[in-house]
């Protein structure tokens, strides 16, 4: 399989695909390089057309792959890709995204390996040794998303499925007509550091399309620590917390209790979102819009 | 208590030291050694034995091409580094404890950490200048533990203290720790949660090495064994030093020379050594000190055996490390392994030590 990509390493080319007929003789027809985008932070020099052995190094590109119908090409995932449940828990796992055990992703000859964004410029020289096709991307906001799932279905070589969800995605998070009066909104990942969902965050984009605002000044940056003086300061009318509290579901409440002056307090208006997880750059980000607008849609 | 029981097996073991005692040990360490690489390379998260590596050591094809991709490119680099990298560790551990005659010296306790951490964490924390590529982190992490040793070194002379220079280089050396470790905190703070991930690795010391090309693991293997002959050229003076300062400049050694030249060997060999693999504690203490109780402080036996046990003790630890991968689907840090065995181990020994009535020396 690892014949495939046996030509060492060289610049990016044009993402022309490399027909039989130009005398390539290789098991798998390969394509010169993964498509020009910037979804695409890095990229082997070739990848296999139609790769059947995938090694997915994130969530979400895991939960993609089941999305465009590529699952069964999925022979590895990390430690953190729990979704779909019942399809990934026989898949092996290689380690996280930071420390994937480059031996257990060797051992199940993967013909692509697919991550997020590498944070360790090692792992790109790791692959590049051992002449596995890789491709790293990026999806940092809901539009970066949209393009990100066309282009890891060209690919996986399922390009009409990922036009489709994307479409779909596209068509399910279009901004409302009708904005909700006092939305002023804090989306919270944590409570222990607190850190608060700002600009440029999946959050924060869902926020403003389902007519909300929100609270974080948009010069903090996208994750942002605060601590309760914030809060109160900025007393948001809806609190979302997204905190993970195992399946003490109530200690979200009881943690806001106390702060009775704040407006979202006062008006019932804390939300726990149980799914942190629906709000990653993922074919799921609808369900977390779906959550937001019908809070939003209750407020007087 | 700890200095005079170092002396008195100073005494008791110099001069005894015959030939046929020092390579007896010395093969039982290269035969140790063997066979804990041996585990070593039969022994990852994906299992093939070791009887089908031992036939393509002799040029069978036993393996598919893919186990033999693993067994070069992920254990073998692993494996190299372990022995080195424990090795290093655990004799300039020998080397510091004597000289700075103090049981809880370690290789790090010159800044050799706090320095390599401190650049390693701003070169995380500027973004890996692109343009270092792989090779940033390690550089950076040694060129900082290089600078801090030569610094300390250089500011220790400056203070002055004669008699008590020795003292002052270890004070220095922990507070110049100590102040590393709070900008590191201060680093980690104010930098992106992935960012703080990577740098959390690092800290924590990890041996996934998979794919150093064979020049880079001669380069530091090299260095190391120099570093180490270094150390065992000065092996004897060692010995003497550990009576004290005047005592061993009565005995016509050059004390000020001699803790030098010693020091900047051991650094090197510890900075270039952790340099690729982040901070691995324990094993320079651990080691020295278990083999102290079992054939006594002479340095001239103590650092070569510390090589190549320290060596033995970071392949095992590895080993370790790997099998967590079942349970964890993750390989753990290797210096969280060599923590939580050594302790016990060390404990073992020290309570065993004073049974057999040999006190701890």
């Amino acid at each position: 399989m690892m014949m495939a990509c046996d030509k060492a390493p060289s610049t990016p080319a044009e993402p022309q695909e490399v027909a039989q007929d130009q005398g390539v003789s290789q098991e798998v027809a390969t394509r010169v390089a993964a498509p020009k985008s910037e979804r695409v932070v890095a990229h082997s020099a070739t990848i296999p057309a139609d790769p059947v052995r995938v090694v997915s190094l994130a969530p979400n590109i895991t939960e993609l792959m089941f999305a465009l119908g590529k699952g069964d090409s999925v022979v590895g995932v990390t430690r953190f890709c729990d979704e779909p449940a019942d399809k990934i828990k026989d898949i092996k796992k290689v380690g996280g995204f930071i420390d994937p055990d480059m031996e257990a992703i060797l051992s199940l000859e993967p013909d692509l390996v697919v991550g997020m964004q590498a944070g360790d410029p090692k792992l790109v020289q790791k692959l590049e040794q051992v002449t596995i096709p890789y491709v790293f991307m990026k999806m940092d906001d809901l539009d970066q998303t949209l393009e990100g799932i066309e282009v890891l279905g060209e690919v996986v070589g399922a390009r009409d499925k990922a036009t489709t969800l994307s479409g779909a995605l596209k068509d399910a998070l279009r901004p409302v007509d009708k904005k909700p009066e006092q939305a002023r909104t804090l989306f919270l990942m944590g409570h222990d550091p607190m850190v608060a969902a700002g600009h440029g965050t999946f959050a924060h984009d869902l926020i403003e399309r389902a007519g909300g605002k929100n609270v974080i000044d948009a010069n903090k940056g996208s994750y942002v620590t605060i601590d309760m003086e914030y809060v109160l300061k900025s007393n948001p009318d809806v609190i979302l917390d997204a905190t993970m509290t195992g399946d003490k579901s109530d200690s979200i409440q009881s943690f806001w209790q106390p702060y009775s002056d704040l407006a979202a307090v006062k008006r019932s208006q804390v939300h726990h979102l149980e799914n942190p997880s629906l709000l990653r750059p993922g074919p799921r980000l609808d369900e977390a819009y779906t959550i937001i607008k019908t809070i939003f849609g209750k407020l007087k | 208590m700890t200095q005079l029981a170092n002396e008195n097996g100073a005494r008791h073991q110099r001069g005894r030291l015959t030939w046929k005692y020092f390579w007896g040990w010395v093969v039982c360490a290269l035969v140790a050694e063997l066979l804990a690489a041996s585990l070593g390379l039969s022994y990852g998260s994906s299992s093939f034995g070791i009887a089908r590596i031992f036939d393509v050591l002799l040029g069978g094809d036993a393996l598919t091409s893919s186990e033999r991709m693993i067994l070069w490119f992920a254990r073998f680099p692993r494996v190299c580094f372990a022995a080195v990298v424990g090795g290093a560790l655990a004799s300039a551990g020998v080397v510091f404890q004597s000289l700075l005659r103090n049981p809880l010296a370690d290789p790090y306790i010159l800044g050799v950490s706090g320095g390599g951490a401190l650049c390693a964490t701003v070169y995380i924390a500027l973004g890996g200048m692109l343009w270092m590529g792989v090779w940033g982190l390690p550089a950076s992490a040694m060129a900082g533990a290089l600078l801090t040793v030569v610094g300390l070194l250089l500011a220790s002379r400056w203070i002055g203290g004669g008699k008590m220079g020795v003292y002052a280089l270890l004070l220095l050396g922990v507070v110049f720790n100590a102040f590393a470790s709070a900008v590191i905190t201060l680093f980690k703070a104010i930098m992106s949660a992935q960012k703080a991930q990577e740098l959390l690795f690092y800290l924590m010391g990890s041996l996934s090495v998979e794919g150093t090309p064979l020049g880079v693991i001669a380069g530091v293997s090299v260095v190391v064994l120099g570093a180490l002959g270094v150390m065992m050229y000065y092996a004897n003076d060692l010995n003497v030093l550990a009576l004290g300062d005047e005592t061993a400049a009565s005995l016509g050694v050059e004390v000020e020379r001699v803790r030098l030249v010693s020091v900047v060997a051991a650094s090197i060999a510890v900075a270039v050594a952790v340099a690729y693999t982040g901070l691995i504690g324990f094993v320079g203490l651990i080691v020295p000190h278990g083999l102290r109780l079992i054939v006594g402080s002479d340095c001239r036996l103590l650092i070569p055996l510390s090589f190549l046990f320290g060596g033995v003790f970071l392949l095992l630890s590895d080993v370790v490390a790997r099998a967590g991968f079942e349970v964890f689907s993750m390989t753990l840090p290797v210096g969280v392994v060599t923590a939580l065995c050594g302790a016990p181990v060390f404990v073992w020994l020290l309570r065993r030590s004073f049974l057999t009535r040999r006190g701890i020396a």
